[in-house]
């Protein structure tokens, strides 16, 4: 018996015309056409109550920081607890939540496969980014790269890095809220994204911009109850028998037992070393994951949040495996959530949502619908910050006023940003309605790749990186990333038409990476300036702090 | 040579001066020379000194409109010197010569010559009545805003005018008095006049009348009378215009007492040099004892005074500070006395604690010191303060904590760990620290353990942010629609100030002193340095003293007045109890504690936590 290719199984999940034959790894995606259903009031008005009492939540946690009796915080941070659990609320998306379950529910194990990709980037940032990150005692990205560089190449650059990966991350998100509002409430697509973005964009600018780690924490710990109960009560109907799970769905689905085997996702192994290589080093890219490092006490608690985090995701990642084989069991031979094709309404990212009512009924659709929304509604805010935190300082403070700026002016265009950056969410959310969103989330991630960590990672470790070498290589990542993509079978056959792809393979980050440090290599080598002198000796200072928190002399001042 | 001398000593008031109080003078002021066009005083600047003019030209405008020109033997600008900061700006338009006399030099001469204060003050009222019926809205003024009721009064002692000349001095006598109203009849509830001393011995030796004289032939009627809440300048003003020289003090049917012109002028002349001098002078630690209730009742004095309370902290911290460091070279063996640098924190050090509370001190030693020798200070040293009124700080900080009182390098250590790991009190020890100032001993320690602060701080943007959290720690007291949010519980009605404004500026403002490495460690004084290097542009900068001074002004009203009832000294206040125009001023000083803390929030990224 042949296995079905993974981009097969992709084509299947994603529901997309049958043109769209290839597409690209990031599975976690939410695509096809939502068929308009008769309204489930009682679905909804579950959902409005459960959304009203998690902004209440939110609004109260954020409060009740506030009215301390001592006026000093006490400790110094965030503890790597908490901090941990808002780092995994960062990282679950909507997009993995309903994205992963589907892909489950499609292809059985190479689901699995793909969630543990995700796992893999933790590790890196274990050992190499968080406890460096955290004794630079830096916000962004951008601040450590430029920490003994050039301030106004390397923050244009970064900026560029951060606001690209922003972009197409938020992109996922918009296009997921709207298919699930447009599923729920039966409104338009176009209508509900701008609903929703309009709605982000009140959230983000009058709420949302306080207490980031608390509206992480109460969100994950929303998401994880969420779907452990809905795991629970998929284990409940087994009688908390795997065996009996994975018997009774391979006997149910129509790929049989094929679906406890590796499927298409291995089969190229090209394809899958450069996939790898996007999910290891994107994590660390994420401008909104490594912004999580600054509010812990010290090196230590960044490391045990680290710790916590891989933790709360790896258990995640196992929920939605389960819920997947759950909605195999539940939904796909339950008429009411079919189509009269047989397929599943609103196409199979919508799984978990079905899998929901099949286990509690409206009440808890409503919820589920309600936890998936407020996570986007969290990462969102999270993506929202980087990304304004890359235009207002960055770009517009450092950059273009060269440092001397009214810090009123800077808040304004923070705010400004904002909504900006909500408007294009909105604009490309809708103009991307009909593309495989996880191909977005794929460029995020090999750009990520590709543009920021070969950066931060030589910044941190290696002596030589100058000035010259960063901005080119870092560069030279992000336009080989963005055009390989381009070139390559995923946007040049699948979306442009062309017969043939002039790059053969569907994940660049191999390559990308790959020319990433050897662009900064090679122009920090060839180098010779006396400025590239001065960046070298300065690397001794910002090593020993990275290494111990200890500033042996005064750092450079932005 | 100079020649505004005798140009000066020639006119009225200084005419008035003996010899010995020109001396002083003279000695005290100093010869400065200005080329065109430099401004002498500013608008909205406290003027320091009075500027006799020698030789050349000074204009004074508003704005850009002249309101006088001043040429040699004139000076200015006595308004700015009595009553504080005004709108005009003094400008010389040729090279100008100028004696300069200090204020507080005027102010003595003020205390000591009442000839000399009474002209000096009728001038001063003289040229308020235009600025009052100017009527600058919004402008309050330090003279403006002490009232009747916060001067010493003379009590009210009636007589009937019936009665003899005889009686009436007995009277004055036993009620240690020197004016008595006169009334028509015991059961006649409205005076008609009052009658002095003075007026009894013209009656009995330049009139030869006898001593059983009704009183009601030597009266002088009628009365002036103002309300026990009206402000001292309309006294100044009423006297000035019915050229009386005492006031009846009247609230509807009652008498209150009367204000005499001398008591007025001491009223503006308490002056701290009196307990500076006692604590100079002193020779023991027993004669130190009482200073601290002295400063109290001078802050009081001050306060009613209506003296800027920044700069009655100024005072109150400069006093204290000079009481340690005499407690200290009493106390401190002369093994390390000189070795050592005794430093206060906190508020103390940021020189903002009007009323004495906790002690907050600290001794850094340049070599570790012997226990032997070290420890009976440190007790010793906490005693004392403790016994002079300064209550021991709970939380510990205080010499008499190992702690507290360590070598230099020990200090060191201890600052690089809690940056570099930061535990429960890391935030609240930096923020004490940084405040420090030094009071005895060698400053240079001080300074060096500073150093090490700035250094381990520079750049740690992720420290800085965990301190500049607790600007947030309290939720701002403007509600929705900008109503003021009072506290819950049984403090229903009640606000406090330092939750809700005083802290998160003095807060943010040490974060960015901090972030900035700035040596200064009081609030105004960081703001006006944050100002010169850019960091807050003048407009805001100008803004926030002023909301910080407000709230501290009131801060201490409230103090003070519970102080009065005896109860807990708190920054409690009501709103309702406020006037309308304080409630309005109250919501503009925590807007813009508000717009200060997004500011701060920015900044250090608080937005993450």
């Amino acid at each position: 018996m042949r296995y079905p290719t993974f981009p097969c199984l992709l084509a299947g999940l994603a529901a997309v015309p049958s043109s769209l034959t290839t597409l690209p790894a990031m599975a976690d995606a939410i695509t096809g056409e939502v068929e308009r259903q008769p309204l489930n009031v009682a679905a909804i008005v579950m959902f409005l109550v459960f959304v009203a009492a998690t902004l209440w939540i939110t609004y109260w946690a954020a409060k009740r920081t506030k009215s301390a009796a001592q006026f000093y915080t006490a400790g110094g941070g965030i503890t790597g607890f908490q901090n941990g659990l808002a780092i995994a609320g960062d990282f679950m998306s909507a997009a993995s939540f309903l994205g992963i379950s589907g892909l489950v529910y499609v292809s059985g194990y190479d689901g699995l496969i793909y969630s543990i990709g995700f796992l893999v980037g933790w590790p890196v940032i274990l050992f190499i980014v968080a406890e460096r990150l955290r004794n630079l005692g830096k916000y962004t990205f951008a601040d450590v790269a430029s920490y003994r560089l050039g301030q106004t190449e390397i923050r244009s650059m970064a900026a560029c890095g951060s606001l690209a990966t922003v972009a197409l991350y938020l992109i996922a998100q918009m296009v997921g809220a709207g298919k699930l509002i447009e599923l729920l409430f039966g409104l338009p697509y176009e209508i509900a994204v701008v609903l929703v973005g309009a709605l982000m964009i009140i959230y983000v600018t009058f709420g949302g911009m306080t207490a980031t780690t608390w509206v992480q924490i109460i969100k994950a710990v929303l998401l994880l109850s969420g779907a452990s109960f809905m795991a629970l009560a998929v284990l409940y109907q087994t009688g908390f028998s795997f065996e009996a799970l994975f018997r009774e769905a391979a006997a149910i689905h129509p790929h049989g037992t094929a679906i406890m085997a590796p499927g298409g996702l291995v089969s190229d192994p090209v394809s899958a070393i450069s996939l790898g290589i996007a999910l290891m080093f994107g994590t660390a890219g994420l401008p909104h994951i490594l912004m999580r490092f600054f509010t812990v006490a010290d090196a230590k608690e960044a490391r045990k949040s680290v710790f916590y985090a891989t933790g709360f995701i790896g258990y995640f990642y196992i929920l939605t495996f389960i819920i997947g084989f759950g909605a195999i069991l539940l939904v796909s031979n339950n008429p009411a959530f079919l189509d009269t094709a047989g397929d599943l309404i609103g196409g199979t990212n919508m799984a978990a949502v079905h899998l929901a009512q099949a286990t509690g009924g409206s009440l808890f659709l409503g919820f589920i619908s309600a936890v998936a929304f407020a996570t986007i509604l969290a990462v969102v805010s999270g993506l929202t910050l980087a990304g304004a935190s890359a235009i207002s300082h960055d770009l517009y403070a450092s950059v273009f006023k060269g440092g001397v700026v009214d810090e009123f002016a800077e808040i304004r265009v923070s705010r400004l940003a904002t909504i900006g950056l909500g408007i294009v969410a909105i604009g490309l959310g809708i103009l991307f309605e009909k593309q495989n969103i996880a191909f977005m989330v794929g460029l995020a991630f090999a750009i990520a790749a590709s543009a920021n960590f070969p950066v931060l990672f030589l910044a941190m470790f290696w002596r030589g990186l100058t000035t010259q070498g960063a901005l080119i290589g870092g560069l030279v990542g992000l336009i080989t990333a963005v055009t390989l993509v381009v070139l390559g079978p995923t946007v040049w056959v699948a979306i442009l038409g062309f017969q043939e792809a002039i790059f053969p393979y569907k994940y660049p980050a191999l390559f990308s990476v790959t020319a990433a440090f050897l662009g900064i290599w090679v122009f920090s080598m060839l180098d010779r300036s006396a400025r590239s002198q001065a960046e070298k000796i300065a690397f001794e200072a910002q090593f020993v702090r990275s290494q111990t928190g200890i500033g042996i002399a005064t750092a450079t001042q932005h | 040579m100079i020649t505004a001398e005798p140009l000066l000593f020639a006119q009225a008031p200084f005419d008035r001066l003996t010899d010995a109080e020109r001396r002083y003078l003279l000695s005290a002021a100093q010869v400065a020379h200005f080329p065109a066009g430099a401004e002498l005083i500013g608008p909205g600047t406290d003027a320091t000194h009075l500027f006799v003019i020698d030789t050349g030209q000074v204009e004074e405008r508003v704005g850009s409109e002249l309101i006088r020109r001043y040429g040699p033997g004139h000076r200015f600008d006595l308004r700015g010197l009595v009553h504080g900061p005004n709108d005009r700006r003094y400008g010389t338009t040729d090279e100008t010569a100028c004696l300069c006399v200090p204020r507080l030099v005027l102010l003595d001469l003020i205390r000591a010559n009442a000839g000399f204060a009474a002209l000096i003050y009728r001038e001063v009222a003289r040229m308020l009545d235009p600025v009052a019926s100017r009527a600058e809205a919004g402008q309050v003024n330090a003279l403006m805003t002490a009232r009747i009721a916060d001067a010493y009064l003379q009590p009210a002692v009636f007589i009937d005018g019936d009665e003899t000349i005889l009686t009436a001095g007995r009277r004055m006598r036993d009620n240690q008095t020197n004016a008595l109203l006169v009334r028509d009849r015991p059961d006649h509830p409205h005076p008609f006049g009052i009658i002095t001393g003075m007026n009894l011995s013209k009656a009995v030796v330049l009139n030869g009348k006898p001593l059983d004289t009704p009183v009601r032939t030597v009266t002088h009627a009628p009365l002036v009378t103002i309300r026990p809440d009206a402000f001292i300048a309309t006294a100044l003003q009423l006297m000035t215009k019915h050229v009386k020289r005492r006031l009846v003090v009247t609230d509807g049917d009652s008498y209150l007492g009367i204000l005499h012109e001398i008591d007025l002028l001491a009223f503006f002349s308490t002056n701290s040099h009196v307990i500076a001098g006692r604590i100079e002078l002193a020779t023991d630690l027993k004669m130190l004892e009482p200073i601290s209730t002295q400063i109290m009742d001078a802050v009081q004095t001050w306060h009613a005074q209506g003296l800027k309370v920044t700069i009655l902290n100024d005072l109150v911290s400069e006093l204290n500070r000079k009481l340690f460091q005499k407690a200290y070279g009493f106390l401190a063996p002369t093994d390390f006395r000189d070795d050592a640098c005794l430093i206060v924190m906190g508020s103390e050090g940021r020189g903002e604690q009007t009323l004495p509370t906790d002690q907050d001190n600290g001794l850094i030693l340049r070599t570790p010191v012997p226990e032997s020798a070290l420890e009976p200070f440190r007790h010793a040293f906490a005693h004392v303060l403790e016994r002079f009124g300064y209550p021991p700080c709970p939380g510990d900080v205080m010499v008499r904590n190992p702690m507290w009182s360590k070598p230099l390098s020990a200090f060191q250590t201890e600052i690089r760990r809690w940056i570099t790991l930061p535990d429960e009190d890391s935030v609240l020890r930096v923020a004490i620290l940084v405040d420090a100032a030094a009071v005895a001993g060698d400053h240079g320690l001080l300074d060096q353990l500073k150093a090490t602060v700035f250094d381990c701080l520079a750049g740690n943007d992720a420290f800085l942010s965990q301190f500049a959290r607790s600007v947030d720690t309290f939720a701002s007291p403007l509600g929705w629609f900008q109503t003021l949010v009072t506290e819950d519980g049984d403090q229903r009605d009640a606000l406090d100030l330092k939750k809700a404004g005083l802290f998160p500026i003095v807060h943010g403002v040490r974060t960015l002193a901090l972030q900035h490495r700035l040596p200064e460690t009081g609030t105004v004084p960081r703001i006006a340095a944050l100002r010169r290097i850019q960091v807050l542009d003048a407009a805001f900068a100008q803004d926030l003293t002023e909301a910080y001074e407000f709230l501290l002004d009131l801060q201490l009203q409230s103090k003070l007045t519970k102080r009065d009832g005896g109860t807990v000294m708190d920054a409690l206040v009501r709103p309702r109890l406020l006037s309308a125009w304080h409630r309005a001023m109250l919501k503009r000083a925590f807007q813009i504690t508000l717009r200060f803390r997004d500011l701060i929030r920015h900044r250090f990224r608080l937005v993450m936590y």
